[in-house]
């Protein structure tokens, strides 16, 4: 870890970290940095200090994973106030301090920047400057907090902590966090220079007597309204189950009427509170920790060759198949697109060029590069065109039989070396792998749609499917930049499976008289994205009809035929008595009007009639998380999903497990293994088998062990 | 006649204004942490509570919405029980307590958690605002004054001297600071962070080194305002007297501090079935109002009014604890009272030394004054205090 020190014959001294620096060694970057100050005080004659801070995009994942090792808050509150102090110190230095920003800039390296008096930087569209820890359940922690809220008030600070967290150049200066831009760098160092030449002592505007926020404090003008109306939105937003939002406004707004010194012991105890606390080891582990190990090829099989694909072949233009066609070709691979009907392919074509010309007109993308990409689709209707593919992927209709069709037709023209794989999210591989002469170059891959936004794919390997192919598999889903869960063949894989019990389980509430908008509600209170019912009116509730058979059929298959579960009397209800299929059929169990909002079915209770007038929460919350949970713990102990973090990774990305809940078995490790068995038992007494815990659970209690590797 | 008794007294130690430690806690944090600790200390069914009073000056904001109440929820205590913020300004700690006791003596109620808070690092004084100093046509008809010009009206119209002040001041900090060191203040209980960090456990506004030439070197701190106007104001009404001499400082006035305390009264009956001990019972309870505008004059009147419900001469009163809002209001208060030494008044050091978190200060007092009659074996005592508008306060409890 280097700080560059340089004094130049101005009496300037210029300090610069360089990209990356802080981010690969960051634990003692707090003392090289104090050593510099040091130096700086030890000098003569310094007119003044130019910070250079560089490119410090990445998030610091050094810093990310002590605060996920970090549990003990007294240990906490003493490491953030001593390089809290270290901060402090370089800002009351009596010098005029200038930032010159020459990148992006997160986190830390940008409470630094706050630190100096004057802030400039590079103008550069693509530069974005804030706080993306948040987004990881961590707030400033630096003073930065406390320092925004006095340079722009309490209003803007809310605005850029809680909704905006990174912004670029120009919306920075706007705002006054910045105070101006240049072209070139020696611009911004005669920028700095004249600022330097003009300013011979400097303190901050809130080390001055007298100084008042901007805006005023707290409860100073409409302030109070203002605080409420963010609390409301972050109401609205659903994000109160992630404590930093509230840990923000409390220090935003607690500190905005003290001084400094407590407003900073302020942010302190939050920060530590939120550090020490589940949710930000949660969303770390998450985001990072379990992630990263999945990417790196953690679970890959060891000692394989690892594989280049140069051709692609993509069976299937409709929703799925467009989709992984577009990935296919961002990686930079070629892709050749076949569906038998031309018009399929003409939509499947342009589907792939509105997501470009979107990301273009976004900024994301140069025009280039997207002319580059759909250069690399090769649209045909021809099958023989697989013939050089090193990889087929089919992603036709989710019907047996027709894909059984697609399979033997694509053996016809395949190489012999070629690997075919089935995009599926309920068909057994096994039974598809029969339609084959090579059962061992044979596999499932399960993308999630939308394609290009979702990160999961689940791949689903069978006995008989070779290593070589599973790791080739597993190093195409890597090139395409997606997260690889590697599951057992089994009904409904792993991710259908388990998430298929959190819509019975809403059918099985409503099925029981629990009212329809406390469901979705509730759901939403647990974090789930979209409430059961909605979410199957998206699916298409004839869709899931149709999976409940494919995966009940198999899964429950020592249940009597008279049976029938509550939630498959509710679909069969809907689909076939009420013929209301879901969105893409115009009804379900949502009226979808057309200019209007969406609005619960006003029928929906007299039929299936409200029992419970005023419901308990806290248990559908429970029975909601439970049966997900419990239905992971039998994927994993029948081998369906065979480590925790894939279970984890797998719940999250796949089908938006709340991330701050560490996925369906960190879930259980927060609860309390001995806890969740308890309230699993209580729960199986009054609901059913499907709550009843696995054994594994009394094995790893008896253990003392966790769901954690 | 039921009879209404202390089981307890406790309080937060008092914190420095703003760069104090309790300032980096909410107020409904810091009134939750003393109802937790209450409980926990006698393991309170708080099922049995029938009413929470807390007395708060500004009950707005921070403190806003009947604070009591909600501190009550955010403890997880029972639902069931009811609660109600009070402001009898300085006098709402111990009106709390009074309050507590007249429902007990009614009969209709058994146990009370009373007492009072004041952030005043979060809620500054005037947060509340109010018609009486911050609407022009009331304030001029009712001839409103600040409480330290008022303050130095007392001292010039009886003829206190700056040093009678300064002296009286000098005394509070010795007492104050030996009370500290010699652990007298038992009622206080540490209060710790959301990470059980300790943020404080001793009062902090307590300056030990202090001396009569620091004290007198400060400057009045009321003059600029009286000058602006208000001393015109205050003398529209005492036509007899010339001109204020302001005399008032930082030094001789209350402190400004953050702090809490709650006193849990209740009948006989309650004590036995929860295993609570009474310490002490509550023999009368009177408020009073003087003038407003010179507004500190109650102390007095109101003990008078106390002791003659009890049937007791001031001679018979073992320990007083009075506010000392300001210096004179203590000894305009011995003056009346016909009390010549220190010698049971205040013992333990003010708020000129500790602090005066307005609407927690009564119920401080009084957990002050039972523990010291405790220590020294006493069985009387007195608390008072001034209250803004005029009013005045006192308590009398026996030990039991």
């Amino acid at each position: 870890m280097k700080i560059e020190y340089l004094k130049n014959k101005k009496n300037i001294i210029f300090l610069k970290l360089a990209s990356q620096v802080i981010f690969d060694n960051n634990n003692d970057f707090f003392e090289t940095f104090s050593n510099s100050i040091d130096k700086i005080e030890k000098e003569d004659n310094i007119s003044g200090i130019v910070l250079n801070l560089q490119n410090n995009k990445s998030i610091n994942r050094s810093e990310v994973k002590k605060n996920f090792i970090e549990k003990d808050p007294i240990a906490c509150f003493k490491r953030v106030e001593s390089e809290k102090s270290i901060l402090r110190r370089f800002e009351t230095l009596d010098f005029p301090k200038v930032a010159i920003i020459d990148g992006s800039l997160y986190n830390l390296v940008f409470e630094l920047a706050l630190c100096c008096n004057y802030r400039i930087a590079l103008n550069d569209k693509n530069q974005r400057f804030g706080f993306a820890n948040i987004n990881l359940g961590l707030m400033p922690g630096k003073d930065g907090v406390v320092r925004m809220t006095r340079e722009i008030g309490i209003e803007k600070t809310l605005d850029f902590l809680l909704f905006e967290k990174l912004l670029n150049v120009k919306s920075l200066i706007e705002k006054g966090v910045l105070q101006n831009s240049a072209d070139s760098l020696e611009e911004l160092t005669s920028l700095a220079e004249s600022f330097i030449n003009k300013n011979q002592k400097c303190k901050q505007p809130w080390d001055i007597k007298g100084y008042k926020i901007p805006g005023g404090a707290s409860y100073q003008n409409d302030n109070t309204l203002i605080i409420a109306d963010y609390s409301t939105r972050i109401f609205k937003k659903n994000l109160r189950n992630w404590p930093v939002y509230e840990a923000i406004i409390s220090t935003v707004t607690e500190g905005a009427s003290l001084s400094f010194e407590s407003a900073s012991k302020i942010e302190s105890r939050y920060y530590v509170e939120l550090v020490t606390g589940d949710v930000s080891k949660n969303l770390i582990s998450t985001h990072f920790i379990q992630k990263s190990k999945i990417n790196s090829g953690y679970f890959r099989p060891k000692n394989q060759l690892k594989k280049e694909f140069t051709k692609i072949g993509v069976l299937g233009s409709g929703l799925m198949g467009h989709g992984i066609a577009y990935v296919t070709a961002m990686a930079n691979i070629e892709v050749v697109l076949i569906d038998t009907i031309k018009d399929n392919l003409d939509k499947g074509l342009k589907r792939i060029k509105n997501i470009l010309s979107f990301n273009v007109d976004k900024g994301l993308i140069k025009k280039e590069l997207a002319d580059n990409i759909i250069s690399k689709v090769n649209p045909s209707q021809d099958y023989s065109q697989i013939k050089d593919c090193d990889l087929i992927l089919e992603a036709v209709f989710e019907e047996r039989d027709i894909k059984a069709k697609v399979i033997k037709e694509s053996e016809k023209y395949m190489k012999k070396s070629a690997i075919f794989a089935s995009n599926t999210s309920t068909i057994s591989i096994n039974e598809l792998n029969r339609f084959t002469s090579s059962p061992e170059n044979f596999i499932g891959i399960h993308f999630f749609s939308p394609v290009d936004k979702m990160e999961l794919v689940e791949i689903i390997k069978t006995k008989k499917t070779s290593i070589e192919t599973l790791s080739y598999v597993f190093d195409f889903i890597r090139k395409i930049n997606k997260t690889p869960i590697i599951v057992n063949d089994s009904p409904g894989f792993y991710t259908t499976r388990v998430f298929e019990k959190y819509t019975c389980e809403g059918l099985a509430l409503l099925h029981e008289g629990y009212p329809a908008y406390f469901i979705e509600s509730t759901s939403k209170n647990v974090g789930f994205p979209i409430g059961p019912l909605a979410v199957l009116d998206e699916i298409n509730i004839e869709l899931a009809l149709k999976i409940r058979k494919e995966i009940g059929s198999n899964l429950y298959s020592q249940k009597s035929e008279n049976h029938v579960e509550p939630w498959d009397e509710v679909l069969n209800f809907m689909v076939n008595k009420a013929k209301r299929g879901g969105r893409s059929s115009g009804s379900g169990f949502y009226e979808y009007p057309k200019s209007e909002r969406k609005y619960l079915w006003p029928d929906l209770h007299s039929h299936f009639a409200i029992q419970f007038n005023k419901p308990d929460q806290q248990l559908l919350i429970d029975r909601l998380l439970f049966v997900q949970a419990l239905e992971t713990v039998r994927c994993y102990e029948e081998g369906v999903i065979q480590s925790f973090d894939e279970a984890n990774i797998g719940s999250i990305y796949g089908w938006g497990f709340p991330a701050f809940r560490g996925g369906t078995l960190q879930f259980i490790n927060d609860y309390g293994l001995v806890k969740f068995k308890k309230r699993a038992l209580e729960l199986a007494s009054k609901y059913g088998e499907r709550y009843k815990p696995s054994k594994i659970i009394d094995r790893m209690i008896e253990s003392d062990e966790i769901f954690s590797q | 006649m039921n009879e209404a008794f202390i089981f307890d007294s406790i309080r937060s130690p008092r914190g420095k204004n703003k760069n104090g430690s309790l300032a980096q806690l909410t107020p409904v944090d810091l009134l939750s942490k003393l109802m937790l600790v209450l409980e926990k200390k006698y393991q309170l069914d708080t099922s049995l509570i029938d009413d929470v009073i807390i007395g708060c000056v500004m009950p707005v904001n921070d403190q806003g919405a009947n604070i009591g109440k909600i501190a009550a929820q955010y403890s997880g205590w029972d639902v069931d029980i009811p609660s109600m913020q009070i402001n009898r300004c300085c006098g709402s700690g111990l009106e709390a307590v009074n309050l507590a006791a007249m429902k007990i003596r009614s009969g209709w109620e058994d146990l009370i958690v009373s007492g009072g808070i004041e952030c005043m690092s979060r809620v500054p004084i005037g947060a509340d605002g109010g018609p009486m100093a911050f609407e022009t046509k009331v304030s001029s008809k009712t001839n409103y004054v600040p409480q330290g010009i008022g303050a130095d009206l007392i001292a010039t119209i009886e003829g206190f001297t700056r040093q009678d002040l300064d002296e009286f001041a000098l005394i509070s900090q010795e007492k104050a600071f030996e009370a500290i060191k010699s652990k007298r203040f038992r009622s206080i209980v540490p209060i710790y962070d959301q990470n059980e960090l300790l943020l404080i456990e001793e009062d902090e506004h307590v300056r030990p080194n202090t001396s009569l030439m620091q004290l007198s070197k400060l400057k009045p701190a009321f003059e600029k305002i009286g000058k602006n106007g208000y001393d015109d104001i205050a003398l529209q009404k005492y036509t007899h007297i010339e001109e204020i001499r302001h005399m008032h400082t930082a030094g001789n006035s209350s402190g400004i501090v953050d702090g809490a305390s709650i006193t849990l009264v209740g009948s006989k009956r309650n004590a036995t079935s929860q295993g609570l001990k009474p310490r002490a019972r509550i023999l009368s309870a009177a408020t009073c109002s003087t003038d407003p505008t010179i507004m500190l004059e109650g102390p007095a009147p109101a003990t008078k009014k106390a002791l003659s419900m009890a049937n007791l001469t001031i001679d018979d009163i073992d320990l007083i604890e009075i506010n000392e809002a300001f210096a004179v209001v203590v000894l305009k208060f011995m003056k009346e009272m016909n009390i010549d030494n220190f010698d049971k008044i205040n013992v333990n050091g003010g708020s000129i030394a500790l602090g005066h978190p307005l609407g927690a200060t009564g119920s401080i007092l009084l957990g002050t004054l039972m523990d010291e009659l405790e220590e020294r074996d006493l069985s009387l005592g007195l608390v008072t205090l001034c209250v803004a508008g005029g009013m005045g306060i006192a308590t009398i409890i026996e030990r039991v």
